[in-house]
């Protein structure tokens, strides 16, 4: 909770200096373009205006970064951590840059840094991990004379591009950077949802203080490309889904306002007709939290949509209740060990690193942690998974709990790779999609 | 105690280290669990490699992941060309992520021959604390040694050691023990190129500087009188070899890695550079180095000295049968004489009817090795009437089943 606070402090902080939404999400919009040049200039330009912006100054260096300005880049990134002590980002990013240049001692310092403004932070652990492994092998390189033959791999470091990091999440060492659920503070990078004003309470990278102190485990929506019309979104997002963050239940109340909820049943005809068009179309990221397990079922089946439509919502009606239980376990047990087996498929893929079939056990809904897109983060779990030597991930003291299309499966999870060894405690969200269930949300925490 | 329980002991030991570094994390890992531990002030004497280690396996062994980093980052900065310091430091730098339960747990493949040697190293360094003799014990090999000889060195082949000895007062004094490679195939060199390392009781015969000497031999060597005369009596050849250096690149080497010279880092080739004296300091190699009481090494002395006083008196009696029955039937001077002819040319003024011969400033050695060998240096005076006569005397006594002959002689 403490750490939940600090990034809510921070965020207070950073609101003493508001970018504008807009500014941001300019910026944003023109580096995905790759535009790197025009979004350098509008960044210089905005701060020639506030030069004390804090996510603008980042997003200052991770534009010199993916423009391979390395030492500016770092520059930047060291004046970030040392106005904004707690801020763990700046940290991973200056770790990231120094590690790109083979610097892997400051690195490790760096991310040491990072952790210890924020103990639970998975990128950075994760990064560290990585630090640790490249030093040991320039270690054995020079233990074995290898000197010569053996270059530098390629750095897989993850670069934050945003200030979302897995703030407030309790794991001590969580295997994967995706557990964010929890808490992440709220993103600037979400702005980059151009001109997506309705959506503002939910999904700002600038909430009001208020909504950052009182909401701090909200969850952040995904970077997405291309939005979805906002507002059937806002509609849908109402659902209990994605509140349930397990690890957090307690502090994090209903994810968004229950008014919004109350919006969307009166029209529980048109809104999974609506949602039917928008979701499966994109692949990309819902920002939103998933649209309600009533609008689930089928929403991919147009052709199912009218009739069931009606039914469902009956159903789940019980359901939008915060989370505390499934009104009842509705489903037999049967329905159990069919979850179950999804998810024992999913860690054996994962083990396996069959990262194809790992990745075909996510929704088109699932929401990727840190505000990535879908895209940026099936890259980077392909890489973080097909670059291992070997991973093991097992799957120990599984509890189910389905309740009509949702189900919810928390157990330990072991991951062993040959870079790190690391238990916590997963819950994974399902919900079931043309009778497969799927992953759509993945949570690390105790 | 014979040496042979200290081997045991030693086994032991070296096991449980390469042990500990198989101490891991497992059991949810926690970057942030251990305590921050500060870092220590670097020690001002430069401490040697092998204390560093032990130290590093000590904090391991107390779960002092981070403590243990810290002084294998500082032995890498103190000695950046030592592998084996460097690989123990990769070891730990993957504890921090994983468990770690081999020395070398995550070197790339294509590299385990240099991985297997770098695990002999480690095996025999970790060897070297344990194996220490205590000061109640002393080197059996030395059994008696000239006033002016201050040092000695014993390479201990079976434990890739050498022990550098200080003789003061008669009495001996470990002064430091290092660590040495040897010859590829081992020891028991016979012939030119055979990549072994000779057996026996040599001498230092001069120092070379590292400046006038290719890389490959570091600051320096020491040449070894190898072959001396009992090795010639045994048809041994090859030569050169040395007590040397390290080339810059490396800080030391595999314990089987020279084509026959003894190798030890650069430091303490200087350190021994700095104690031999040319002509006179000692070098025993062999691989049945033990450590003995002193009455034990009493004992031997005075079987030492008994061969030279039978001898001395069937010299003095003119007593040719007798004088001939102490030299093999193996004998050969170094002119490849045998023992009639050798000792015919030893007689001085033939015809005297009455001599006497005495034995003075005598040393004694007993070969490390498995062949029991004693080396006798003594200055033999004979008096006949107002004419003296004074010669140094090196012999080679072999035990041949039950009697001890003198297998190689010669006068210095």
């Amino acid at each position: 909770m403490r750490r939940a606070l600090g990034s809510a402090g921070f965020i207070a902080m950073l609101l003493a200096q508001p970018a504008w939404a807009d500014d941001i999400a300019d910026v944003s919009k023109l580096l995905k373009a790759g535009k790197v040049a025009e979004a350098l200039s509008k960044t210089n330009e905005f701060l020639a205006r506030h030069p004390a912006d804090a996510q603008m100054r980042f997003m200052k260096g991770v534009i010199l970064t993916e423009q391979n300005k390395s030492d500016e880049a770092i520059a930047v990134f060291t004046k970030l951590t040392e106005d904004y002590k707690d801020l763990p980002e700046p940290y991973n990013n200056l770790a990231v840059l120094y590690a790109a240049s083979g610097q892997y001692d400051k690195a490790r310092v760096a991310l040491e840094k990072a952790i210890r403004t924020n103990p639970s932070y998975m990128t950075a652990y994760e990064n560290l991990g990585d630090v640790y492994g490249k030093m040991a092998s320039q270690a054995y390189d020079k233990a074995l004379a290898l000197g010569a033959n053996s270059a530098p791999a390629k750095s897989k470091l993850t670069l934050l591009r945003t200030f979302s990091s897995s703030t407030g999440s309790k794991v001590t060492v969580p295997e994967m950077n995706v557990a964010a659920a929890p808490a992440p503070a709220p993103s600037p990078v979400a702005t980059a949802r151009p001109g997506a004003p309705a959506p503002v309470a939910l999904i700002s990278p600038l909430p009001s203080p208020d909504v950052a102190k009182s909401q701090p485990p909200q969850r952040i929506p995904a970077l997405s490309v291309t939005p979805p019309a906002a507002t059937p979104k806002v509609a849908a997002a109402p659902t209990p889904v994605a509140a349930p963050a397990p690890v957090v239940a307690k502090p994090a109340p209903a994810l968004v306002p229950a008014p919004v909820l109350a919006a969307a049943k009166p029209a529980p005809a048109p809104a999974p007709l609506v949602i039917a068009k928008a979701e499966p179309a994109k692949p990309v990221p819902t920002p939103v939290p998933a649209p309600a397990p009533v609008a689930k079922p089928e929403p991919a089946k147009p052709v199912v949509a009218a009739a069931p439509a009606k039914p469902e919502p009956a159903k789940v009606e019980p359901k939008p209740a915060p989370k505390p239980e499934p009104a009842k376990p509705v489903k037999d047990t049967s329905e159990n060990e069919v979850v179950l087996a999804q998810v024992h498929g999913w860690a054996k893929a994962w083990a396996s690193q069959n990262v194809d079939g790992y990745l075909g056990y996510y929704s088109n809904e699932f929401e990727p942690p840190k505000g990535l897109s879908r895209k940026a983060w099936s890259d980077e779990r392909r890489a973080r998974i097909e670059g291992k030597g070997h991973i093991r991930v097992e799957v120990s003291n599984p509890e189910v709990s389905v309740s009509g299309n949702t189900a919810k499966v928390t157990f330990h999870q072991t991951y062993v790779s040959d870079r790190l060894t690391a238990k916590s405690r997963k819950t994974l969200v399902l919900v079931k999609n043309g009778g497969k269930w799927q992953i759509k949300q993945e949570s690390s925490g105790s | 105690m014979s040496h042979f329980r200290f081997l045991q002991r030693w086994q032991a030991s070296g096991l449980l280290g390469l042990i500990l570094l198989g101490v891991s994390l497992e059991g949810g890992v926690s970057y942030a669990a251990k305590k921050p531990v500060k870092p220590r002030a670097a020690a001002i004497r430069k401490a040697n490699p092998e204390e560093l280690l032990s130290d590093i396996y000590r904090e391991l062994a107390e779960n002092n992941l981070r403590a243990a980093q810290e002084k294998a980052d500082a032995l890498v900065e103190a000695y950046p060309n030592f592998r084996l310091g460097h690989l123990v430091r990769g070891d730990l730098l993957l504890m921090h992520t994983r468990a770690v339960t081999q020395l070398g747990a995550a070197v790339p493949p294509g590299a385990e021959g240099k991985l297997a040697d770098l695990r002999r190293e480690a095996a025999v360094r970790m060897q070297a604390e344990p194996g220490r003799p205590s000061d109640a014990l002393v080197p059996r090999a030395l059994l008696q040694m000239r006033k002016d000889q201050k040092h000695a060195l014993i390479v201990d082949a079976k434990h890739s050691r050498l022990y550098l000895y200080e003789n003061q007062g008669d009495q001996l004094r470990l002064v430091s023990d290092f660590y040495v490679s040897q010859g590829k195939l081992g020891i028991n060199k016979s012939r030119e190129g055979d990549m072994r390392t000779p057996i026996g009781v040599y001498y230092i015969t001069a120092h070379l500087p590292g400046i006038k000497l290719p890389d490959i031999y570091g600051k320096g060597a020491l040449p070894l009188d190898y072959p001396n005369d009992f090795d010639k009596v045994n048809g041994r050849s090859g030569s050169g070899i040395w007590v040397h250096g390290t080339p810059p690149e490396t800080f030391s080497r595999p314990p089987l890695s020279t084509d026959g010279c003894v190798v030890v880092s650069n430091d303490d080739l200087n350190t021994l550079t700095r104690m031999v004296e040319i002509g006179k300091t000692p070098i025993l190699i062999g691989d049945q180095v033990e450590f003995v009481s002193k009455s034990v090494m009493e004992r031997d002395l005075k079987l030492a000295a008994s061969l030279v006083e039978g001898w001395r008196r069937d010299v003095e009696n003119r007593d040719e049968v007798s004088l001939r029955a102490h030299y093999s039937s193996r004998f050969r001077s170094a002119a490849d004489e045998d023992a009639t002819t050798w000792l015919a040319k030893q007689q001085f003024l033939p015809g005297a009817k009455k001599i006497s011969v005495t034995v003075s400033d005598p040393s004694y050695f007993r070969q490390p090795t498995h062949e029991e060998v004693i080396v006798s240096n003594f200055t033999q005076q004979i008096a006949v009437g107002k004419y003296h006569h004074a010669v140094r005397k090196k012999q080679y006594w072999a035990k041949e089943g039950q009697e001890w002959k003198i297998v190689a002689e010669s006068n210095v």
